[in-house]
């Protein structure tokens, strides 16, 4: 090994090392209010500050998640159950309102016409709660996924198509012209200019969409659900006064929610947006 | 020759189609089968868990409902052939839609299964001892109204108490943290709320009222089926005697069955609040005539035209099959 090749081995190792620690640290951080918080909980019920059976500790939460994911006692797995058909429930709701959502907001940034005539439709629904659809769709569909990922969807499909229609509508016709002038067909502009000029507003709405389906879900899954969901899980807990297996369910939706945020997003956000932003920084790219 | 083969030859199709439609009504009877709405509530937790048509071959479609109210929208949808209802609920279907309905069974009831709670330092013991205290109730429930009855029963009423209306699930919390000093509840709430420590109770209604629920079949499936409607009372009578008989083993079946929906529940909380429901099926004219009051009020209020003749909407045979099935079991 030549002394060029050790000096960039150990230049590379000590890279890896300090972006370790870095993470760890920023995980850290990231992490200590949340033990804080937990800290300050736990001590009050063992305090007797709080009554456990109002106020269960953290631990007692934690024994119970304990409980609900072991497969060896009568209720095992059904954590993971609820958790799987809240997650098929509020994705199935979000890739719905994306396809449904993007394509018209396209259509709606690009057509002034069609605009017109939609826009008052939009502003009437977009106030409105989704939960609130959830009675009539009872009785028009009864209880069970069809209901329940109705009531998603629409929580999701409003701040997607907004936000599309918001991203189209701020594309500067100059850049159009320009590219256009190059002799770029619509194709062209569709992909090289308005894609990549909505994509931030774009991003956006679907952090929210994502984050008004998964909300919605639990107000849909008390009201709607037959058996599963977390949503379900919590409301029959609290037909029951189980407390601890509440605040279960509760915990999985906000861990969830950020896992969501986390997986799927930040890395979107880091092959789209970011990717391009960093490439116009460097110089542009075709 | 050829005439005796002929003969036998007919005789052999004969019994074969003999067979085959004995075979074809032996599958059409085991094939009976019945939907039924069901609730969150203990009775019908201990239904959920053993299959009860098995031994009448009675196929039951089960389906969970979070509340009576959309247990009887999916009834009037047609999605299910059987939901119970409770007096004010059935009383407005019986003025509304008496053609699509017969009361084929009483179901959950009796004064026991209401109870009013304080917390375990109150030294409250009677109602008197709250004349002019804040009382959590769901006004316009069903055990609401029984509270009533019981408060004129003792010379008292609404306004010597301040009424704080709040869901039931929310009563226990509320008496145990003092928002109010006492919770008009049914149960199993009560009796969890007894088995948690957090809370005792003082006053039961019994004897108060029965304030039943009823069975009721869609007329059109009962008309269609009616051997399967009788093995569904059959059902129901022997889930009464399970409760009646065993409680304890009945609390625990409940238990298990709450526990594969990842809820934890103390089967001696579920077994003490079946002990204070009463379940026999069978619709007496002291049941029946519950109704009149709550109709009365309704048609005094306009929210009913008429008191309806309930009398009419109850079919008794189902009951009288379903002792006989249950006798050759």
């Amino acid at each position: 090994m030549t002394p060029d090749v050790a000096e960039g081995s150990a230049l590379l190792k000590e890279r890896v090392t300090f972006a370790l620690f870095d993470r760890a640290a920023r995980t850290v951080k990231f992490l200590l209010p949340i033990a804080a918080l937990l800290l300050v909980w736990e001590g009050a019920v063992r305090a007797g500050l709080a009554e456990s059976n109002i106020l269960p500790a953290p631990s007692m939460v934690i024994a119970r998640a304990i409980e609900l994911l072991d497969v060896t006692n009568p209720a095992g797995g059904m954590l993971l159950t609820h958790i799987a058909t809240s997650l098929y429930r509020a994705l199935s709701a979000f890739a719905f309102a994306v396809l449904v959502a993007i394509p018209l907001g396209f259509l709606l940034g690009l057509s002034g016409t069609v605009y017109r005539w939609v826009s008052p439709v939009i502003s009437l629904l977009l106030p409105l709660p989704a939960v609130a659809w959830t009675p009539i769709l009872l009785v028009a569909f009864g209880q069970g996924d069809v209901t329940i990922i109705t009531v998603c969807f629409l929580g999701a499909v409003f701040p997607v198509l907004y936000s599309t229609i918001q991203g189209v509508r701020s594309v500067s016709r100059q850049s159009v012209w320009v590219v256009r002038s190059m002799g770029a067909n619509f194709g062209d502009i569709f992909v090289r200019v308005m894609l990549p000029a909505t994509l931030p507003a774009l991003m956006s709405g679907l952090k929210l969409g994502m984050a008004h389906a998964w909300r919605t879900l639990v107000a849909a899954e008390m009201l709607a659900a037959l058996s599963s969901g977390l949503g379900y899980m919590i409301f029959a807990a609290r037909s029951y006064m189980d407390v601890p297996t509440m605040f279960v369910g509760i915990v999985c939706l906000a861990v969830i929610g950020m896992l969501i945020e986390h997986f799927l997003f930040v890395p979107l956000e880091n092959a789209t947006t970011r990717k391009w932003e960093g490439a116009i920084h460097v110089g542009g790219r075709r | 020759m050829f005439k005796a083969l002929s003969f036998v030859k007919s005789l052999a199709t004969a019994a074969g189609l003999a067979t085959l439609v004995a075979a074809g009504i032996g599958s059409a009877a085991a094939a009976d089968s019945i939907r039924v709405g069901l609730q969150a509530v203990p009775p019908d937790e201990v239904y959920k868990a053993r299959d009860f048509g098995a031994p009448y071959g009675l196929d039951l479609e089960l389906s969970s409902f979070s509340s009576g109210s959309d247990s009887l929208k999916a009834f009037l949808a047609g999605r299910v052939d059987v939901a119970n209802g409770g007096s004010a609920r059935l009383v407005t279907m019986a003025a509304q839609q008496p053609d699509t309905f017969y009361i084929v069974a009483a179901n959950q009831y009796g004064g026991d299964r209401y109870g009013v709670i304080v917390a375990n330092e109150s030294t409250a013991t009677s109602i008197a001892d709250l004349k002019g205290k804040k009382i959590g109730a769901v006004t316009g429930s069903g055990t609401f109204n029984t509270f009533r009855v019981f408060l004129e029963q003792n010379g008292l009423s609404e306004s010597d108490f301040e009424i704080v209306n709040m869901k039931v699930e929310d009563i226990r919390a509320a008496v145990q943290r003092g928002i109010v000093d006492a919770g008009v509840a049914w149960e199993p709430h009560v009796a969890i709320a007894e088995n948690l420590g957090a809370v005792k109770r003082i006053i039961s209604m019994e004897g108060v009222n029965e304030s039943p629920n009823f069975v009721l079949v869609r007329r059109s499936f009962a008309d269609e089926n009616p051997d399967a409607v009788a093995k569904y009372v059959a059902t129901l009578i022997d889930l009464a005697n399970l409760i009646k008989t065993k409680p304890e083993e009945a609390g625990q079946i409940a238990a298990e069955q709450i526990s594969q929906s990842g809820v934890n529940v103390e089967p001696a909380a579920l077994e003490l609040a079946l002990t204070r429901i009463k379940m026999d099926p069978q619709v007496t004219d002291a049941l029946l005539a519950e109704l009149l009051p709550v109709a009365e009020s309704m048609a005094a209020a306009g929210k009913i035209d008429a008191v309806p003749d309930f009398k009419g909407l109850v079919r008794d045979e189902y009951y009288e099959k379903a002792r006989e099935l249950t006798a050759t079991q």
